[in-house]
């Protein structure tokens, strides 16, 4: 994720003062897959994903004028998008373990021309994460890919540090199991570099 | 069944947040025991490959977008907290004049600073070298059966990977430093030239150092090992030790020089060398010959003319061994 700034974001803010509907244009097709797939990570269902992700963008629009973006605008939608899913999970207690369901995909992955192997580690990333026990998968994605610390996650959760270090290291453990045949791919160790 | 403690404590060194206590618990950990170090391996892909969760889902944007029009036009209620409406200078069309200006402004810096970089891999096979140029003008030359994955271009630090043999030419940047990942080390320098040797097959990493200052460490960066110029660097992939020393001539990146070179080398070692580095099977038949001062630039030519090379500047005979060998026999040091 971009951590600097610059006057991308202040041509947009600019923008977004004066013509907030072209700005949050812009904005929704910019950002809104991103912002899905945040969401989706927390909240594996494409609908209410999708639902959550539109209300993010709505609330910019509702709050167009008191605003005061002082980070950059994926910043501020990725927060947005996190903390509304988080609200989520704690207002309604999300379906009860094994009811997940994959995410839709849309027409253009399945029938592209994308090779079979790739296609097959993708699925398998997926299987792996979605088969995890609903909280384990919640803190982990919490940790993976909103970056939160121990900490964090066990504040916005409610539960104790020692609960999430026994959530995490059980995921982890599950995913080694899930993944294991991929585990030698070079491709791995490459995304491991880059990530970093 | 791998303890707790250290799946956090692995966990933790992948979101680079270990404490230096911990590292070197996890260091001591890991060269506990092989499994160690497979788990190790295995949970630090499955974190890698978890990245890319959900990577291939899309929403259908221009579905979302209308919803989002829909709810924008029925939205009746006012916009939180109006502030004062500022009388403005421009014309409506200088608004929209500049507004397509800002949108293009957005959509190009938005290339510039956020578009993730493309990740390139080019590999050689069987005999094959490839010259390399990398977005930030340093070159890499990639010798046979190698590979480099490094991105389209760099945007903070400068990463590559590398399996195989290449030398690097290190265009100097001292605000990004330039590392190499490979299976077992990573190397980091400013602006340098070196040879970094790390098959896959062989037990060893191997970098010389032509110019500039290398550091070289294992893939956790515990063990950081500074190399100077003319110096050698190997990591031995067993006992996870780094060792250094200084050779009287480099000749690593022969394969890229065309060359071997020599300088006040006794004949027996320099042949040593030219026997390993050229996987060839040259003896010295007479002992006489083996402590004979060697200074030369060697070119790589067939081994038949590289025998001959040799034996000529002693005036020793040579022939060939039914085994594909050659042997050298006779002559003495300093021909007259």
């Amino acid at each position: 994720m971009p951590t600097e700034h610059s006057h991308t974001d202040e041509s947009l803010l600019e923008l977004f003062r004066n013509q907030p509907e072209q700005a949050i244009e812009i904005l929704f097709r910019e950002y809104y897959p991103d912002v899905c797939r945040a969401v989706m990570r927390i909240i594996p269902d494409a609908a209410i994903a999708e639902d959550i992700a539109q209300d993010v963008f709505f609330e910019l629009w509702r709050k167009r004028n008191v605003l005061n973006i002082n980070a950059s605008f994926g910043a501020y939608l990725r927060r947005a998008a996190r903390n509304k899913s988080l609200n989520y999970i704690r207002d309604r207690k999300i379906k009860p373990e094994g009811e997940d369901q994959l995410p839709h995909r849309s027409e253009a992955q399945t029938d592209a021309n994308r090779k079979l192997e790739v296609q097959d580690l993708q699925n398998s990333i997926d299987q792996a994460i979605n088969d995890l026990p609903e909280r384990c998968r919640q803190i982990f994605s919490l940790s993976r890919f909103e970056d939160l610390s121990y900490q964090e996650i066990a504040d916005q959760l409610g539960i104790s540090i020692k609960t999430v270090e026994n959530q995490i290291s059980k995921a982890l453990r599950l995913l080694r199991e899930a993944l294991g045949p991929h585990l030698s791919w070079f491709v791995g160790f490459i995304t491991f570099i880059f990530t970093h | 069944m791998i303890d707790e403690r250290y799946i956090i404590m692995i966990h933790k060194h992948l979101r680079q947040e270990l404490s230096e206590a911990d590292q070197s618990t996890l260091q001591d950990w890991l060269e506990q025991a092989p499994e160690h170090r497979q788990a190790f391996h295995d949970l630090e892909k499955a974190w890698s490959l978890s990245n890319e969760y959900l990577a291939s889902y899309t929403p259908n944007v221009e579905q979302g977008l209308n919803n989002l029009r829909k709810r924008i036009r029925e939205d009746k209620a006012p916009a939180l907290k109006l502030t004062h409406k500022r009388q403005s200078a421009f014309s409506f069309s200088a608004k929209i004049a500049a507004g397509l200006l800002f949108l293009i402004a957005a959509i190009v810096v938005w290339n510039i600073w956020f578009r993730p970089a493309d990740m390139l891999i080019v590999a050689t096979g069987p005999g094959e070298h490839k010259s390399i140029p990398l977005p930030d003008g340093s070159t890499v030359m990639l010798n046979e059966n190698s590979q480099l994955t490094y991105p389209s271009f760099f945007r903070s630090d400068r990463q590559v990977v590398l399996s195989g043999e290449a030398f690097f030419d290190i265009t100097r940047d001292e605000a990004h430093s330039f590392s190499i990942q490979t299976s077992n080390t990573k190397t980091e320098v400013l602006g340098t030239s070196f040879n970094l040797r790390a098959y896959e097959n062989e037990n060893f990493t191997e970098v010389e150092v032509v110019k500039g200052l290398v550091r070289l460490m294992d893939k956790l960066g515990t063990q950081p090992l500074e190399l100077e110029e003319g110096a050698r660097g190997t990591f031995r992939h067993d006992d996870r030790t780094i060792l250094s020393d200084k050779p009287k001539t480099l000749n690593a990146n022969f394969w890229q020089e065309g060359r071997l070179r020599f300088k006040d080398h006794q004949l027996t070692e320099a042949i040593d060398e030219i026997n390993s580095r050229l996987n060839l099977h040259i003896e010295l038949l007479d002992q006489q010959l083996s402590s004979c001062s060697f200074t030369i630039g060697l070119k790589l030519d067939h081994p038949d003319t590289i025998v001959a090379v040799i034996a000529d500047i002693y005036g020793a005979n040579w022939a060939k061994t039914p085994d594909g060998g050659y042997t050298i026999k006779g002559g003495n040091c300093n021909l007259e």
